[in-house]
C-alpha cells in the first residue's frame, strides 16, 4: 500500500487537537502548582525564618517528593492527562518520572531501572551544564 | 478442496466451538458488557504480585472456566493453541507449562484470537485432533510498561490512543455439537499504510482489517449481506471510522452491521481514549457478548475479524512503520 494515499485516506477521521482548551488548562493548573509554591516559599520564611535561597530549595524539594507521593495512586498521571504542560513543570515531572520508573520496573531490579525512562534527562542535563560551564 | 479463492478456508465438516471462557479486570468489569463476561476482577493485580503474573491468572483462569462449562477434563485436550502480547509469548509458554497440553504458541498480535482459532478448526477440520484448546489474553498493565511508558507516568495521551484491554479468553474447538459454527476463515496479509504513530493504532490497522474483509468476501463470492454482522476487533473509533469509509471505496456497504469491538468495550465517559485494544479486546467481546447475542437469537451468522498491529517499539526507534494483520474467521449460530 502506497504510504501517501492511505496517508490522505486518513487524515480526514483523525479526531482534533483541542489546544486551545488544552493551553488554558496547562496555563491553570500550572499556574496553580506555582502558587501553591509561592505561598509555600512564604511560610517558610515565615515559620522557619528561612532566606531566600534556602526557601526556593525547601520548596523544591517538598514540591518533588509531593509529586513522589502522587504517583502511586496514579492521580499525578491523571493530573497530567488533564492538564498536559501544565504539570509537566520540570521538577515535579522528573519526580514522576523517576518514581513510576522505579515502581513499574521494581520486580526485574529497582537501581537499574530508575533511569529508564529519565535516562535521557540525566545525559541532556549533564552534556548542557558541561557545554554551558565553558562559557561561565 | 478446503481451500476457496486464495486466502480463505471453508469448513464443510461441522466444527464447533464447544464452549468458551472470559475473565475481565476492573475497568472492563465496569463497562457496557459487563454482565457478559463469565468473571470479573476488581483490583488489576488480580490477587498476583506482577502485572505479567495478573494476565498469567487470567489466561489460566479464562482456560478453567471454558473446561468447567464445557464439562470437559484436562487429558480430553489434544492440543493448547495460544499466544498473548508479550515478549517470546510468556504468558501462553507458563500457561502451558502449568497445563501440561502439548502446545503450539502463535501470534500475531491482537489477532491472535482468531488465528488460534483458525489453527484449531484447521486441526479439527484435517482430524488432527479431537479436541483443541485455544486462548489469549492481554493486561493493561503488562501491555502499557511493554510497548509504551510506565503506567503511572504523567504523560498526555492523544484521544487517537487505545486502551490494553485486562482479560483472559478460551475457546474450545471440537466436533461437539453447539451453538456456534465455525463456516470459514480468512487468513490475511501483513499490511503496512505507512503509520508510525505508537498512539494511534487504530490507524495502523484499518487497511489490514480492509484487506482481509476485501478477500473474504472476493474468495467466497459473497457480499456484505452474507453476515448480519461484520466485527472488527481493535481499531476503536478512529480506525473503525477509516476501515468503514475505505470498505465503501471498496463496494462493500457495511453500515449498521459493522461493529468494532474496541468501541463496545468501554463507555465514552470511562476515559478510555479510541476505546480498546490487545489481544483480549476482541476475545472477550467475542466470545462473551457476541455469542451470547447468537444464543439469543439476535445474531444468525457473523464475521469476526481480529486486528493486530505488529508493533515493536525497537522498530520504531530505528525509525520504521507499524505492520499490521487481519484474520477473520465466520461463525454462524446453530439452533438445536
Amino acid at each position: 500500500m502506497q504510504k501517501k494515499t492511505y496517508e490522505s485516506i486518513a487524515q480526514p477521521f483523525q479526531p482534533s487537537v483541542p489546544y486551545v482548551m488544552n493551553a488554558m488548562k496547562a496555563f491553570i493548573v500550572g499556574g496553580l502548582i506555582c502558587l501553591f509554591a509561592q505561598l509555600l516559599m512564604d511560610a517558610y520564611r515565615f515559620f522557619f525564618s528561612m532566606e531566600g535561597e534556602q526557601a526556593v530549595r525547601w520548596v523544591n524539594g517538598t514540591l518533588m517528593v509531593a509529586a513522589a507521593l502522587f504517583t502511586p495512586s496514579g492521580f499525578y498521571r491523571k493530573m497530567t492527562q488533564f492538564s498536559g504542560a501544565g504539570a509537566l513543570v520540570p521538577m515535579t515531572s522528573l519526580a514522576n518520572i523517576w518514581t513510576s520508573s522505579a515502581l513499574e520496573y521494581r520486580k526485574e531490579g529497582l537501581s537499574e531501572h530508575v533511569f529508564h525512562v529519565g535516562g535521557s534527562i540525566v545525559v541532556t542535563a549533564v552534556v548542557a551544564t558541561y557545554i554551558a560551564s565553558l562559557f561561565l | 478442496m478446503k481451500l476457496t479463492g486464495k486466502q480463505t478456508w471453508l469448513f464443510e465438516n461441522d466444527i464447533y466451538i464447544e464452549e468458551t471462557g472470559t475473565v475481565v479486570g476492573p475497568k472492563e468489569g465496569e463497562g457496557p458488557l459487563r454482565h457478559q463476561f463469565d468473571r470479573t476482577y476488581e483490583d488489576l493485580y488480580c490477587e498476583q504480585p506482577s502485572w505479567e503474573l495478573a494476565e498469567r491468572q487470567l489466561m489460566k483462569e479464562a482456560i478453567e472456566v471454558c473446561l468447567e462449562k464445557a464439562n470437559v477434563r484436562k487429558e480430553a485436550i489434544d492440543f493448547f493453541v495460544a499466544g498473548d502480547l508479550l515478549n517470546q509469548n510468556v504468558t501462553a509458554n507458563y500457561v502451558a507449562r502449568e497445563m501440561g497440553f502439548p502446545f503450539l504458541g502463535v501470534f500475531g498480535a491482537c489477532s491472535t484470537v482468531m488465528e488460534a482459532l483458525l489453527i484449531g478448526a484447521m486441526l479439527i477440520d484435517g482430524q488432527f485432533a479431537r479436541r483443541v484448546l485455544t486462548a489469549t489474553s492481554s493486561h493493561y498493565g503488562a501491555a502499557e510498561r511493554q510497548f509504551r511508558f510506565p503506567t503511572t507516568l504523567g504523560v498526555q495521551k492523544a484521544n487517537s490512543a487505545a486502551w490494553t484491554v485486562t482479560g483472559g479468553a478460551a475457546a474450545l474447538v471440537s466436533k461437539q455439537p453447539s451453538p456456534f459454527r465455525i463456516r470459514a476463515a480468512t487468513a490475511g496479509k501483513v499490511i503496512d499504510g505507512g503509520s508510525d504513530n505508537p498512539l494511534n493504532m487504530g490507524t495502523a490497522m484499518a487497511p489490514a482489517a480492509v484487506d482481509t474483509i476485501r478477500q473474504h468476501f472476493f474468495d467466497l463470492q459473497l457480499d456484505e449481506r452474507a453476515y448480519d454482522l461484520i466485527v472488527t476487533g481493535d481499531l476503536g473509533k478512529v480506525g473503525s471510522i477509516i476501515a468503514k469509509q475505505m470498505l465503501k471505496e471498496e463496494g462493500l456497504e457495511v453500515g449498521e452491521r459493522y461493529r468494532d469491538c474496541g468501541v463496545m468495550i468501554y463507555h465514552s465517559e470511562q476515559n478510555a481514549f479510541a476505546g480498546g485494544s490487545g489481544c483480549a479486546c476482541c476475545a472477550v467481546v467475542t466470545y462473551g457478548h457476541l455469542f451470547n447475542e447468537m444464543k439469543r437469537g439476535k445474531v444468525k451468522n457473523m464475521l469476526i475479524v481480529a486486528t493486530g498491529a505488529l508493533f515493536s517499539p525497537t522498530m520504531i526507534k530505528q525509525k520504521q512503520t507499524i505492520p499490521s494483520i487481519a484474520h477473520a474467521v465466520a461463525i454462524e449460530a446453530v439452533s438445536r
